[in-house]
């Protein structure tokens, strides 16, 4: 007797490529209250809407790295489809530097990179409100040595006006990556579009060809994002202003 | 600035599948009236998805609902920037003006006025029970939900269906730009199958864009002259077609896991500079991964010879000489070979032949039910295995490409289980011959009684026999 055979009953969800955002949140005391509330709801709320943008190109996972005094891995990478968010509080110091170095240190094929799948170009999103209080300088340039780092995507949301923005410049190695928010709604529409705008630049490079001109978009992928992401604020009056004048006043 | 938009949380309309998502930052205000082209308004009822290049809305316009798609700023801006946006839009009102090719096509209907800086175009609203491509491939929805074909026959319908779009389309004279899996949507009950986007398809094609995944690899890398056409898409249609069958990336191999990070260069270089097919007779360096890989290399072997050869040809030979590649005539024909050797068993699951001794009993994986190895009609290079629901269609009597019509379908006798025979759907006598030298008419509507060396004239000179 011999098993009649339908070879889609065989099929399993097909092999792609992982693609990770690494969120960077500053966790210290200064962020405690409207900033911190803030950054939580965005997140229970941006998340979901990841599910399926990676499609059929990419699977998307997501790792949290907090810091204050000290940084800890809040989540490994973890696919977004059974992500849930757990509020984060705010107490302490601003250890951004510590932060850099477990970034580096696990932003390697040994450790959480280590699908046999593929890897899009990750994305890493730094939020923080304000300066490092510990050594930063040597921890950054040890990660823009990490070979991830120098291909991922990387945008700053500055939590007000007090916040370095030389410091995250120093992080995206791009000013116009820098983006400031000045009140809690600006800060949720802003980890919103970043993070969405990034996952879908991310999971699906669609290039658009004319002539025999190559335009890729992941060569360029962060000034792409960069690009994408002030577009869609320019649609909103709120955030259009913030990203021409600097002298906005902080409703945090 | 671009579109009088409002930065919404979560909304009423956002909130279904009993899941709250946000599913665009900035997205129009439920109500929000915009007008178009040709006059009148449109209004905003709810949000319905988000991709790419646009953000679809319910609608409704003169009383009745509508799909509209409207573009991203950053997508206009992108085409703004690149100087071909004013012919992205006299494109879509050229496709509005000559309207679609068959009613297959979810085609842009009307084009909205430019609002706030802003336009899209409307087009009908997509069936509920249609399911997107992407679900297929991925073997569930977003939210988890498992999508599937409801059987075997189903699937090949589908693939035949896609085949029969692409081959409306080019007749029209178009092409499509930015094929991939997102342009389709599939009723997995009966392989039925609509084409969206087709803002896309253009019969000037001004600019190439797409995933490389999915682009004909001189697309890819650009060489000069070259432009969407049938020759390029007939590579995208492969590469659809693989990914339904084998649901896989057929060049995602070793040469992709190696890489590790797919950077744009990369991908360049597997898909365009340097594009080796997975199963490439002639080039095994970039074989499907074991313990990576499990679909291509579970399913490969499951599908006739047949099969896998139209794909080698088209990604090994036609990878280089795009000549080579499979037109719509050579894939349907090959499908529809597929088709013929589908068995359906009483429990509803579908089963290919192929691989099984003719010998033996065959057992349904499903219910354990068993039947005797089927005989078959030959008809030229066709055999259609004699079970119970099969077809004898227009095309494998008169060739051609016409898989929809039914000219005779296998059925099984009331009284005798045993007893199958084939009943005459067509239009035309047919004459039987069986091996008793005995002659009998056909007529419409009548059966022939299936028996091992008969032979049935379907057509004057079109003489198929009943083999083992």
């Amino acid at each position: 007797m011999a098993r009649a055979i339908n070879p889609l009953e065989a099929a399993v969800e097909p092999a792609k490529k992982e693609l990770v955002i690494f969120f960077i949140i500053d966790r210290s005391g200064s962020m405690s209250g409207t900033k911190i509330g803030a950054v939580n709801t965005a997140m229970r709320e941006v998340l979901p809407v990841l599910r399926g943008i990676g499609g059929s190109d990419a699977t998307i996972k997501i790792a949290i790295l907090g810091f204050s005094t000290e940084a800890y891995w809040i989540s490994p990478p973890a696919s977004v489809d059974e992500f849930i968010w757990e509020d984060i509080t705010a107490v302490g110091w601003t250890d951004f530097g510590a932060a850099l170095n477990m970034l580096c240190e696990k932003m390697s094929r040994k450790e959480f990179l280590n699908s046999g799948t593929g890897y899009a170009a990750p994305v890493c999103i730094l939020m923080s409100d304000g300066q490092p209080t510990d050594s930063w300088i040597a921890p950054l340039e040890l990660l823009r040595q990490n070979n991830w780092f120098k291909l991922a995507t990387k945008i700053a949301i500055a939590i007000g006006n007090d916040t370095d923005k030389k410091v995250l410049t120093e992080f995206t190695s791009n000013p116009q990556a820098v983006l400031v928010s000045h009140t809690p709604e600006d800060l949720k529409k802003l980890i919103k579009i970043v993070t969405l705008t990034s996952s879908q630049i991310g999971s699906k490079n669609t290039a658009i060809n004319v002539g025999n001109v190559f335009t890729d978009r992941n060569s360029a992928a962060q000034q792409f994002a960069v690009s994408a992401i002030t577009t869609s604020m320019q649609s909103d009056p709120d955030l259009a202003a913030s990203l021409y004048d600097d002298e906005i006043d902080d409703d945090f | 600035m671009i579109g009088n938009f409002k930065n919404t949380d979560i909304t009423a309309a956002n909130v279904f599948h009993g899941i709250r998502v946000v599913l665009s930052m900035i997205e129009f205000d439920i109500g929000t009236r915009i007008p178009l082209e040709s006059g009148g308004e449109l209004e905003i009822l709810r949000t319905v998805g988000d991709g790419g290049q646009g953000t679809v809305y319910k609608t409704a316009y003169s009383s009745r609902e509508y799909a509209l798609k409207w573009y991203k700023p950053e997508y206009l801006k992108d085409l703004e920037d690149k100087g071909i946006l004013r012919k992205f839009r006299d494109n879509i009102s050229e496709n509005v003006k000559n309207g679609p090719p068959s009613d297959k096509f979810i085609w842009p209907l009307m084009l909205t006025a430019d609002h706030e800086g802003g336009f899209g175009y409307l087009m009908a609203l997509k069936p509920d029970n249609y399911q997107d491509f992407t679900d297929i491939f991925n073997t569930h929805d977003k939210y988890g939900k498992k999508v599937e074909f409801r059987d075997l026959k189903a699937a090949v319908n589908s693939a035949l269906n896609i085949v029969e779009a692409f081959k409306v389309l080019h007749r029209s004279g178009y092409t499509y730009l930015d094929l991939n899996d997102g342009n389709f949507f599939i009723n997995t009950q009966n392989g039925d199958v609509l084409v969206c986007d087709n803002d896309n398809a253009t019969s000037q094609p001004i600019f190439n864009i797409g995933k490389p995944g999915y682009m004909a690899p001189e697309l890819v890398r650009c060489d000069k002259g070259v432009n969407s056409s049938a020759l390029t898409d007939y590579h995208s249609l492969a590469v659809v077609l693989f990914k339904l069958l084998i649901r896989h990336d057929p060049l995602m191999g070793k040469n992709y896991v190696k890489s590790v990070c797919i950077s744009a260069e990369k991908e360049r270089e597997l898909y365009g500079v340097n594009p080796v097919f997975i199963f490439d007779p002639h080039d095994d360096s970039n074989r499907p991964v074991f313990n990576i890989h499990a679909n291509p290399i579970n399913l490969w072997p499951l599908y006739p010879m047949y099969i896998q050869s139209a794909f080698v040809r088209s990604f090994s030979e036609g990878m280089k000489q795009p000549g080579k590649r499979l037109t719509e005539y050579e894939w349907t024909k090959v499908l529809v070979k597929l088709r013929d050797e589908i068995i359906t068993c009483a429990c509803g699951a579908g089963m290919f032949l192929s691989g099984l001794d003719p010998h033996e009993l065959i057992e349904c994986p499903h219910c354990g039910h068993t039947y005797d190895y089927p005989k078959h009609i030959e008809l030229e290079d066709f055999r259609i295995s004699i079970f119970p629901g099969n077809e004898i269609l227009n095309c494998h009597i008169h060739g051609g490409e016409d898989y929809k019509t039914v000219a005779g379908k296998v059925v099984r006798s009331r009284k005798d289980h045993a007893r199958l025979g084939i009943k005459n759907w067509s239009a035309r006598s047919w004459r039987i011959k069986y091996p008793d030298g005995e002659v009998e008419v056909v007529a419409p509507g009548k059966i022939a009684v299936s028996q091992l060396g008969m032979e049935i004239e379907f057509a004057p000179g079109v003489i198929a026999q009943v083999i083992e």
